[in-house]
């Protein structure tokens, strides 16, 4: 394979695939590496082998996926499955590991497409088997056909929140309740943005027909959650919650959990990039142009991992970074470019009418990380919040100081569990602005690798840097 | 304004500990640090507390240190994370044991005893896991090794709790040099006095002393570490081989952390280091050679620090041959942390024109040829 493409793209979801293909349309050269055995992401994971039911159950935000990577498979985009992405640098050198053995390329632009994770939200019994992410389910579901044994108590809010609630409806699994924490206030909030939000009626449409469907079948539906516990010897058996009617128990098999929506962030963190924070779904995200291109010339983020838009407007905004870097690499001329650019950034517009709506009204509810002393935050070291606390109190100033002394984020994740916790547990403590407050640094390899696969890395003969 | 009798600039292990004892013997102290005290090579270094194979010049002062170690709860309220398992250094071959044997009598010459030639058999008794070649080595028993980040902290906290006042995120941008002392001025606008200066900025320590016109052979250097997931129990003392790039310890967590100055990019303007991934590789397949038990160790992270390095690999300590009252206290080559406690205490007599417990004359900064 070339050491040298023009094009590195990281991920083959929506936003990548869009990237991939759109540049390969212009001439370019691309490699795709994703970590997945099959193309699709998240959102269209497994698309390619899905049977009716499955289209028929997930619906057109799946099935359209169907059209993009048929369009993909057509193009001269090469794909490589199975490559998990340990390191970026801001020269365009990108190492990944396939099949134990890892590997060094170059691209003269990489194109991060890593999208979004579920929020880590620690709570009592967190890490208590059976208890999972809402959207790692309809993973499974959706690579495997696999679907959990009741009863199933769903607690959360979001988007994804509501569509897995209503795959798993769908497909008839035990639900024992549904412990929606959605700040009630929000609605309120979130009122202004109505009007631009209403071109999209089909998603109201959609959550309102979900909803319905609960009643219908009398599925337990409690609003204004303010908090929850899973509770079990060996594994989940009981959630309590709570709400202004005090605290409730419910019995559990499974308990899904589901509190938003983050971008990945690790590999822009890895490269020193610049950071913002988005005060209403209280998260970071690199600091972007309207094409998706970073600080640093190399560099492009787009989909999910720059700001959670979901899956059509990832298609949009993976395009306009293939074509400003067509543009770059004299593959485009201007005047195509500026109107092609022109063209797709009208698009992304109509197609975020909806999020301002939804952002606001799914803004995580005030107490998400007010968590007990006792609460396990880092589960890698087992660092709990009132140790956190201690080391705050005792004088460590930022995450990082913190994690050097507590160990917090220190083990084999990096902190992609804990991290968002451990600087709330800061910004709290410390009463600082989000702002003022540092991520964690990262370190590679972002994914662990072995001692005896570093030892085989297959690197260039002629490094240049 | 702001006056005190002592401005230090660099609140890491050196300038912390320097700060400290100043403080305790009643001195008013600034400490100056750029960001903020744990950001550097300070806080995240391989934590070695180590006599085991010092240059000579440094043996008094390693030896001295050494004391100190066992009683930091007394000396700072926090063990530091110090562990007394031992230092060992594996001779692979006849004339690398040659060289230790010679090393241990020139050591034992000066009247220290710290050092013990053992042979192969005894290794592979304090080392059951290394299958590299051995025909011998050189011990130091209660050697051993301490948490950086959390003896930084202690040094920090003992030190402000004793008076002195730290400013973070005071970089320092110019210092003029007259009658009454120093001034000395920080990008965040802060203007500080003193009648004494001192220069413990690492591998910063050449910028603080251009500032002054003067030259400091100091070379800022990234060297890698690296440290795997946790994996049983199967060493306790730190270990080096002689003539090659290693050293491995594992942590009271069953975490390895895996050094031996393999060097990293570093673009010093940007204080920015990239990990060379040839090094990495070197390095892993060495670790794998000597202890195959960690093949299937899993890297959970690898991270450069920046170190001031010296032609000599010896710090520069003393008082400045241009400017007088500013006393560079710096460049220690990657092997400063268990000396800075005694660093502190030799310092702190030194600026207040005592005699040193110990002398420091080996690092005048004159031992360099026009370093002016």
């Amino acid at each position: 394979m070339s050491e040298l493409r023009d094009i590195i793209v990281v991920g083959a979801g929506p936003a990548g695939l869009s990237a991939a293909l759109t540049a390969s349309g212009l001439g370019l050269d691309v490699l795709v590496l994703d970590e997945q055995p099959a193309l699709g992401g998240q959102l269209y994971r497994n698309i390619e082998k899905a049977n009716e039911q499955t289209l028929k159950i997930l619906g057109s935000d799946y099935g359209r996926g169907r059209h993009l990577i048929e369009k993909f498979r057509n193009s001269n985009a090469e794909h490589l499955a199975g490559a998990t992405v340990w390191n970026i640098e801001a020269n365009g050198n990108v190492y990944y590991s396939k099949a134990g053995q890892s590997s060094e390329i170059r691209g003269k632009h990489v194109i991060l497409a890593i999208g979004a994770a579920e929020r880590s939200v620690p709570f009592p019994g967190w890490t208590l088997p059976g208890v999972m992410g809402a959207g790692a389910v309809d993973s499974n579901f959706k690579s495997s056909g696999t679907i959990p044994e009741g009863p199933v108590v769903f607690a959360g809010s979001g988007p994804l929140f509501l569509s897995t609630l209503g795959h798993m409806t769908s497909l008839g699994v035990e639900i024992g309740a549904v412990l929606d924490t959605t700040p009630q206030g929000n609605l309120l909030a979130a009122l202004p943005f109505l009007p631009r939000a209403m071109k999209r009626l089909d998603y109201f449409l959609k959550g309102a027909g979900m909803l319905l469907n609960l009643r219908r079948l009398g599925i337990k539906y409690a609003k204004g959650i303010n908090g929850y516990e899973a509770h079990g010897r060996d594994r989940v058996e009981k959630v309590s919650y709570s709400s202004k009617n005090g605290v409730q128990h419910v019995e559990a098999g499974v308990f899904l959990v589901h509190e938003g929506l983050v971008p990945r962030c690790d590999f822009t963190q890895l490269l020193g990039l610049k950071h913002c924070w988005d005060a209403a779904q209280r998260y970071w995200y690199p600091q972007i142009n309207h094409v998706g291109a970073t600080e640093i010339d190399t560099i492009y983020v787009v989909g999910d991992g720059a700001f959670v838009h979901g899956g059509m407007p990832a298609i949009t905004k993976g395009s306009l970074a293939a074509v400003d870097i067509a543009g770059k690499l004299n593959a485009l001329p201007l005047d195509s470019k500026t109107v092609t650019l022109a063209k797709l950034e009208k698009k992304l517009s109509s197609e975020l009418d909806f999020r301002p709506f939804v952002d606001v009204l799914f803004r995580p509810r005030s107490n998400l990380f007010k968590m007990s002393d006792q609460t396990l935050v880092c589960r890698c070291e087992e660092v709990t919040a009132g140790e956190i606390r201690r080391a705050i109190n005792e004088g460590c100033l930022d995450s990082n100081e913190t994690k050097a002394i507590t160990r917090c984020g220190m083990g084999r994740c990096q902190g992609r569990m804990c991290g968002s916790a451990l600087n709330e547990i800061i910004i709290d403590e410390l009463n600082r602005q989000p702002l003022d407050t540092q991520p964690l640094r990262m370190r590679p390899p972002v994914r662990n690798i072995s001692l005896a696969e570093l030892s085989q890395l297959s690197l260039f003969k002629n490094r240049v840097r | 304004m702001k006056h005190a009798d002592i401005i230090i600039i660099g609140a890491g292990l050196i300038g912390t500990s320097t700060a400290l004892n100043l403080a305790r013997a009643g001195k008013k102290v600034f400490l100056l640090e750029k960001e903020s005290s744990a950001c550097h090579a300070s806080a995240v270094n391989a934590g070695g507390v180590r006599r085991l194979n010092r240059h000579f010049e440094e043996i008094p002062i390693s030896v001295a240190a050494m004391e100190m170690w066992p009683q930091m709860s007394a000396l700072v309220g926090s063990d530091c994370g110090f562990r007394s398992h031992g230092q060992v250094h594996i001779a692979p071959d006849e004339n690398s044991m040659k060289f230790l044997t010679n090393r241990v009598a020139g050591v034992e010459s000066l009247g220290f005893f710290h050092e013990e030639l053992v042979d192969a058999t005894e290794i592979k008794l304090l080392v059951p896991a290394y299958k590299g070649k051995c025909k011998g080595g050189i011990v130091a028993r209660s050697d051993g090794f301490a948490l950086p980040a959390v003896t930084l902290k202690a040094f920090f906290k003992t030190a402000c709790s004793q008076g002195v006042e730290a400013y973070a995120n005071s970089k320092v941008s110019s210092i003029t040099c007259g009658e009454n002392g120093f001034s000395v001025q920080t990008e965040n606008g802060g203007l500080f006095e003193s009648e004494i200066l001192i220069n413990c900025s690492g591998a910063w320590g050449g910028n603080i002393a251009a500032l002054l016109h003067e030259h400091l052979p100091i070379k800022p250097t990234a060297l890698s570490m690296m440290v795997t997931a946790r994996m049983p129990r199967f060493l306790k003392p730190v270990v080096g081989v002689h003539g090659r790039k290693l050293s491995f310890k594992q942590m009271d967590n069953g975490t390895v952390v895996i050094g031996g100055a393999h060097i990293s990019f570093l673009e010093m303007n940007k204080e920015r280091t990239t990990l060379d991934f040839k090094e990495m590789r070197i390095s892993a397949s060495t670790v794998q050679e000597h202890f195959p038990i960690m093949k299937t160790a899993s890297i959970v992270r690898c991270w450069a620090g920046i170190e001031g390095i010296t032609d000599d690999d010896l710090p520069i300590i003393g008082e400045s041959q241009k400017t007088p009252g500013l006393f560079h206290v710096c460049g220690f080559s990657a092997h400063g942390f268990q000396l800075s406690p005694m660093i502190g205490r030799l310092v702190a007599s030194l600026v207040q024109g005592k005699k040193p417990e110990l002398p420091l004359d080996a690092f005048s900064v004159s031992r360099f040829k026009n370093p002016v």
